[in-house]
């Protein structure tokens, strides 16, 4: 078979896939650039408006308030998440008795769905549900867990509790591949506990720890389903990210999906420089 | 195989893929706007045979009160039968019935009929939906209410019947008021009244607020509590559909709505309602009703309904009292999109339900407690009789008075009194509420809330109608 012929062949194969990239991707991101340089009503045509819904998004406070919500929201939960994770990894990557029961537990809350998270969380959070009965039962004054000074924190414990289980899952697993012999050897050299996890537990968990905390920066900036369940974005915009942004955009506060598209074609470099930074990071 | 031949082969499967996708491309770029179908054939029952049987496909907004849904149910179901037609209900929540209508006209495939639903000034302004002037007039338009046929009229036509009156009702715990000594105070005279009110039952009984303010972001009930006292207090926001028309920001509206900021900022700093209102949404002053947690809250009568079946004990110290200004929350509204490949059976379906209006009156409206007052006046009469027989002792006032105070709909811009695509945008979008809460949970300056709101609201009217 001739090197043009083989090479041929190599596109038939990949033609499923490139065909399918170009309808449920390729597509309707070219749709939403266009749709963004438009203005329309419900059920009217598109009329073409230029850099119109750009310059209304920034010169909007929402739009800033959104962002700096997502990256507030994203980089307390990713940071607690990761040291959560870490911790509990190192605690239970060594041997005792009820190990296996405790791994199987720690995982327990990341089985359960984002909805169930957040209606457990609701249940909670209620001014006369569970925390605050809790802190009766202590003798302390009741929390007003969703008000508008405590509904960001509110959220973002949600987020932690829901996702930290997945760090553990990746540094333990990442913990087990390290060779004793390298502990081995470095307490003959004299290491301490600190100085065996600077220098051989985190080179060794690097490709692990930053792959891990890459996905799931990338799944908490995208995080939705919590938010939307427990505060809708609120009080005010207490609780108002990226997702629940576009969200408002296209179907409450505007009801207008042209901005909307702009919205997330504005937000786009945040999702596109980690997208290249995971790539690179997977590529070294 | 032969070189040649694999390479011919490859071409054109190449080509042919090619021309899948550039086809594919070309369809996705045209624009999905619903258009006006030419009617097919009038179909009538006898012409239908079973390989052509008709399809309607309806959404309804389901309610708080079950029974309604029974009775629609039932209606339909009974004409389908009759009519040899296959119809096919989706019950929508109040939230999501605006959103996911708003999502099926702009895919281009919205329902052939919706029941009970809103939004519709959004549709009808754009001209989606069909003309029902015809059905109107086979109903008697002398015996339906001015204010609910304005609700349907644009440009001198009807594109939709209204379900309902929903007037609210001041629900009160008489036990508490009387361990007060408050009862004086009832009816209340005055919008002040409210808040004096509040403050008077406020913790009468330990644990339980004055009253159950919404202030939700997310729940209908935060915008119409507070149309009350905009409204009431003389606040506007449209006086016609044009960019000048917009009035909130000039005075004396400006101040009317600065008063309801304060009736509902005092209410709120001073701990009169549950500090949870701020995440109310639409049961939630229901539910603070029924586990006795307010003395008293502002609603239809879905609540009494609640009450009624399932806190007899509760019910008996209740007592409804309309308020000083009158909010009616029924833009629920039957009404078809122009898509319908059946507009025929569809307008027969439309009238089927209203046409027997005694069956409407005891099945949609006094089977859910009168939380549904109906729109016929013939019907209203019937009620009135049965107020005055003693029939609804917890009414503290005739219905057919009720409504005839009624000052507001929750959908019309006012003092327009029309409904309008940027009121129900705003409604529908919560972005009254978001106002609401700026001013009343974050505390930030009315005036400067009031001037960003009314830019937005010309930015919506300009974009809408032009100008």
């Amino acid at each position: 078979m001739s090197k043009t012929t083989r090479s041929l062949y190599n596109w038939i194969y990949v033609l499923p896939t490139l065909v399918l990239i170009i309808f449920i991707f390729i597509i309707p991101i070219a749709y939403n650039i266009w749709l963004s340089f438009q203005e329309k009503t419900i059920g009217g045509e598109a009329v073409f408006a230029g850099l119109k819904n750009y310059q209304r998004l920034l010169a909007s406070s929402m739009f800033y308030k959104s962002v700096g919500n997502s990256l507030l929201y994203t980089f307390i939960s990713v940071t607690s998440k990761a040291l959560i994770g870490l911790g509990v990894a190192l605690l239970l990557n060594k041997k005792f008795w009820g190990r296996g029961f405790l791994r199987g537990f720690s995982i327990l809350p990341w089985a359960f769905p984002s909805f169930v998270v957040a209606v457990l969380f609701w249940f909670n959070y209620d001014y006369r549900g569970t925390f605050n009965t809790i802190f009766k039962m202590l003798g302390l004054q009741p929390v007003h867990w969703m008000s508008y000074e405590n509904a960001m924190w509110s959220v973002i414990l949600i987020n932690i509790w829901h996702g930290w289980p997945f760090f553990f899952m990746g540094y333990l697993a990442g913990l087990q591949a390290i060779p004793t012999d390298l502990y081995e050897a470095a307490e003959i050299d004299g290491a301490n506990v600190y100085q065996k996890f600077i220098h051989i537990t985190v080179p060794q968990l690097k490709q692990v720890l930053l792959t891990v905390m890459l996905l799931s920066t990338m799944w908490t900036l995208g995080e939705f389903t919590q938010i939307y369940m427990t505060t809708g974005g609120g009080p005010v915009d207490a609780t108002l990210t990226i997702p629940m942004a576009t969200y408002k955009i296209a179907f409450l506060t505007e009801i207008n999906f042209p901005l909307a598209a702009a919205y997330t074609i504005l937000v786009l470099p945040i999702y596109l420089f980690l997208i290249y930074f995971t790539l690179k990071q997977m590529g070294e | 195989m032969s070189q040649k031949n694999n390479t011919k082969i490859i071409a054109i499967a190449v080509l042919v893929v090619l021309i899948i996708a550039g086809i594919g491309f070309f369809l996705m770029q045209q624009p999905k706007q619903p258009q006006p179908t030419t009617p097919q054939q009038p179909t009538t029952p006898s012409q239908q045979t079973a390989t052509t049987r008709p399809k309607l496909v309806i959404w309804g907004r389901s309610t708080f009160t079950p029974p309604q849904m029974y009775w629609i149910e039932k209606k339909v179901r009974e004409w389908a039968a009759k009519n040899n037609v296959d119809v096919e209900i989706t019950w929508l929540s109040v939230t999501d019935i605006g959103k996911k209508l708003i999502a099926a006209v702009e895919a281009g495939n919205p329902p052939d009929i919706v029941i009970n639903g809103h939004p519709v000034a959004i549709f009808a302004e754009k001209g989606l939906l069909i003309q029902i002037d015809d059905i109107i007039e086979k109903l008697n338009k002398s015996d339906i209410y001015e204010i609910k046929l304005k609700e349907c009229e644009w440009s001198g036509h009807y594109y939709c019947l209204p379900t309902m009156f929903e007037a609210t009702w001041l629900h009160v715990r008489w036990d508490i008021v009387k361990k007060a000594n408050a009862e004086n105070l009832f009816p209340l005279k005055t919008l002040d009244d409210f808040y004096t009110a509040a403050k008077v039952l406020n913790q009468v009984e330990p644990g339980v607020y004055g009253v159950g303010l919404p202030l939700g972001l997310n729940g209908y009930d935060t915008w119409w509590t507070f149309l009350h006292f905009w409204g009431g207090y003389g606040g506007g926001m449209l006086t016609d559909r044009s960019v000048a028309g917009v009035i909130m920001d000039k005075e004396p509206y400006r101040t009317g709505l600065k008063k309801a900021f304060e009736i509902e900022r005092k209410i709120w700093l001073e701990k009169l309602t549950p500090p949870d209102s701020d995440q109310w949404v639409d049961a939630s002053n229901n539910n603070a009703y029924l586990q006795g947690k307010i003395a008293m809250t502002m609603n239809p009568a879905s609540i009494w309904y609640a009450v009624m079946t399932q806190n007899p004990a509760l019910a008996a110290n209740t007592k409804l009292f309309l308020l000083p200004v009158s909010v009616d929350c029924g833009d629920e509204s039957v009404f078809i999109f122009k898509t319908t490949k059946y507009p025929d059976l569809a307008k027969d379906l439309v009238y089927y339900l209203y046409a027997d209006k005694e069956d409407y009156r005891k099945g949609f409206c006094e089977a859910s407690g009168l939380y549904a007052l109906p729109i016929f006046k013939s019907q209203m009469q019937v009620i009135s009789k049965d107020w005055k027989a003693g029939k609804y002792p917890a009414l503290g006032e005739d219905p057919a008075k009720a409504v005839e105070k009624i000052k507001f709909m929750e959908t019309a811009a006012f003092p327009l009194g029309e409904r309008t695509t940027p009121s129900e945008t705003f409604r529908e979008g919560f972005t009254w509420n978001e106002m609401i809460q700026r001013v009343v949970i974050k505390g930030e300056d009315p005036d400067k809330v009031i001037d960003e709101y009314a830019a937005k609201l010309r930015e919506e009217v300009k974009r809408v109608y032009g100008g």
